[in-house]
This record gives structure tokens, sequence and C-alpha cells, in this order.
């Protein structure tokens, strides 16, 4: 893989990556074909869906340049990171619980949407990614809909 | 922590909660399901402010920690807490992509299936240089290690190991690795170190980036395992960049974990 991706999947990790800069898909994958599942950024604590049983089950992707900390398991609750973490913890499940009624074509846009307002380095989810990860069909057929634009090799929102 | 007896009524139907609650003893009824100690209650509807659905009922007298923000938690049900939360986001993860529960038994081939290539919607998957290498993998790892048995002491074991990489018999070493890697007690840190070595030295860098992800299996500390990768950093970083062998590593170091995990 191209794009740099964080030790997760199938990893015991003790300790969630506290992201400081940049952007991070996660991805998760069908038997037909990956999945783009959220974008974390700056702010957000990456990781959490090893807590179920012990170990990851995503892939993280680092779409951009990035910096980040790991904070122990441990940590979590220590004053320098508490209201960062239940903050980041308040938003995440908003997002979640909203996806649960949502087509995945509307957290797609959700996610491209999020990449423009966070990010200073890409507008939107770069070609090169969406290639790599096998997940074109699904931003072609938002593409087709016009619902999102392909502009300098990256799938943006219109914005 | 409150006290409520039995037929008492917790939240009503139709209730925006103000409060969520752990249970430490007791048990609480809930859209006809049972939910004993260590759960949380409206945990969710409390966050997103939302009405609940069904109201919930004591079924059986209860203790209940109750919290008005979901920063009150303390360190000793953070772990049942975070526990909860990954559930929970990892089942709507699933069950929007995959339109099933959350499984890693699924999840698993479904990446193994991402990786072969089996996908229709991926650019590499009549990349033949992929396939002979992951089937090269498969044979390593499946067709050989039946016929393998293991020396009673770990010297001796560290002596095959070694003596496979020497002899250049790479297929022997992942086999015997493989099936070593929890049966003996020692410690592997210098061990690790060693077989780095020694792989630089035949100059394989697939077999050194597998030594690297055993370390990540078998030493707990990760800086040692931060030690070892910066030690050996520009053999790694300079030494034909092959991201197909990085992503077969990756393949086959998912699927050892994965087999220990299986298998508790």
């Amino acid at each position: 893989m191209n794009y740099p991706h964080l030790k997760n999947f199938a990893a015991k990790n003790n300790g969630l990556y506290y992201l400081k800069n940049g952007i991070v898909a996660s991805v998760t994958y069908s038997k037909k074909k990956p999945f783009l599942v959220h974008i974390y950024t700056p702010g957000d604590f990456v990781g959490i869906d090893k807590f179920q049983e012990g170990i990851g089950v995503l892939d993280y992707f680092i779409l951009t340049e990035c910096d980040y900390e790991i904070v122990n398991d441990e940590e979590l609750t220590d004053q320098k990171y508490k209201q960062s973490f239940f903050d980041f913890l308040k938003t995440f499940l908003h997002e979640i619980t909203a996806y649960r009624s949502e087509s995945y074509e509307k957290i797609l846009q959700y996610n491209l949407e999020k990449i423009s307002r966070f990010s200073n380095e890409i507008e939107g989810l770069p070609l090169a990614f969406v290639k790599e990860m096998g997940i074109k069909s699904d931003l072609d057929k938002l593409l087709e809909n016009n619902k999102i634009i392909l502009e300098d090799e990256e799938y943006k929102i219109k914005k | 922590m409150i006290e409520l007896k039995k037929n008492e009524i917790l939240i009503e139907k139709e209730e925006i909660p103000k409060k969520f609650y752990y249970i430490v003893e007791g048990e609480i009824e809930h859209n006809r399901k049972v939910l004993g100690k260590e759960n949380f209650l409206a945990l969710i509807h409390f966050i997103t402010q939302t009405k609940v659905n069904e109201r919930y009922k004591v079924k059986k007298n209860c203790k209940l920690i109750e919290f008005s923000d979901i920063d009150e938690i303390e360190e000793d049900i953070l772990p049942d807490f975070l526990k909860y939360i990954s559930r929970y986001s990892n089942n709507i993860i699933f069950k929007n992509t995959l339109n099933k529960k959350f499984s890693i038994n699924e999840l698993i081939n479904n990446k193994e299936s991402f990786i072969k290539g089996d996908s229709l919607d991926l650019d590499f998957s009549n990349d033949e240089d992929l396939n002979e290498l992951l089937n090269t993998f498969d044979y390593f790892m499946n067709e050989k290690e039946s016929e393998i048995s293991l020396p009673e002491n770990f010297d001796d074991y560290k002596k095959e190991l070694k003596d496979s990489i020497i002899e250049l018999n790479i297929s022997k070493f992942i086999n015997y690795c493989k099936k070593g890697l929890y049966t003996y007690e020692e410690e592997w840190d210098d061990f690790l170190d060693e077989l780095i070595d020694l792989a630089i030295t035949i100059n394989d860098r697939a077999l050194v980036l597998y030594l690297l992800y055993v370390a990540g299996m078998k030493i707990n500390d990760y800086k040692k395992i931060n030690d070892l990768i910066k030690k050996n950093w520009e053999f790694l970083r300079f030494n034909n960049n092959n991201i197909w062998i990085d992503y077969a590593m990756r393949f086959v170091n998912n699927q050892l974990l994965f087999e220990e995990v299986l298998k508790k």
C-alpha cells in the first residue's frame, strides 16, 4: 500500500492514536469490496474499535501529513487527555448514531464534507487512495448522480 | 449509587433521559431484553438527547451508578464503558457496510479476499506477481506446518531457526517460527534482534519485516520494538521498496494474530 497505515487491524495495542494534525480514514471489508467507514480529523482519538474484542478490527490509513501521539489506555482519564477524549467520544457517538439511519452514499458525502472542512492539504478523497482501496465504484456512483465532483485528482463535495 | 426495587420504572417510554446508568447489581428489563450487571443504560439516548423507545423497568432489585455526563465515569468502570462504545460503534459500522452483525471471522475472510484480489472493484486483481507471492505464502503457511515437530527446549528451537536462515530455507523458517510462536515461555527480545541481524546478512528485506511483525506480537514494550525498527530503519527504508511484500507480510501477520485470538 502506498498510503501509510496505523497499526491496528488484528493488533493488540495498548493505547489510542490521538490525532494532532492530519486526516485519517478507516476502512473495512465486505466479501465483495472495501468500504470507507469514517474520516478522523485533528483532535480525534483513533482506534476505539479495539475495545470490543481486545484487538483492532478496522484499517486506518493516513491521507495527509500527519502528527499523532499514542495515548495509553490508562492515560485516557489523565487530566491532560480526559476532556479531549470525552469530547471526541460525544461527537463520535453522535456521528455513528446518525450513520445508523443513513444510506452508505450519504455517509460517504458526509465524510467528504469533513475532509474539506478539516484539512488544509486536501479538499477531498485523493483519487490514488480511492483506486488503491478499491472504493472507486461507490464514489463514481456519487459522481454520476452529481453529488460530488472529481477535480485535481480528488473526489470532492460540491460547494 | 441509587437502589431500586423490583417493578420500579427507571425511565419511561418516550422520555429523553437526563442521566444514564451503570448496573452494579440486579437486572433491568428493556425492550424485552434483560440487562444484567456491568451494562450501561440509556447511554446513547442520553448523549444524543433522543427519546427512549421502550421503558426501562427493574426486574430484580438493582444498584445503579448514575451519571449526568460521560466525563463523570471513573477509572474502574472505564474499561466496561469503552467496550460498550466499541461494540456499539462496531455493530453500526458493520451493519451499515456489510449489512450484518460484527464478526471477526467474517472480517478476516473478507480482508483476505481483498488482499488476494478476489474483489471485482480493484485495479490490481490480475497482478500476477502478487498472486504468485500470496500463493507462495499459502504454501509456506498452510501445507508444511503439519510436518513439523518442535524441539522441547528453547535453545534447540533457536538453533533450528537460525540454521534455517543461514541455509536460506525461509519456508522452513516461517513454519518453525509460526508453530513455535506461543510454545516457549522464554523471552524473545534479544533473540529477535539476532534473527534480524541474520536476515540482514542474507539481504532479505521481507524477512526483516516479518521479524518486526513477530516482534510486535512477542514484545510488549513499545520502546523495544521501536528500538528494533530504528536500528534497522536504513535497511528497511532503502532496500528494495516492494510494496506488495509489505502488504503480504501484513496479511500473514494478521492471520497469525487472529488464529491466536480465536483459539482462546
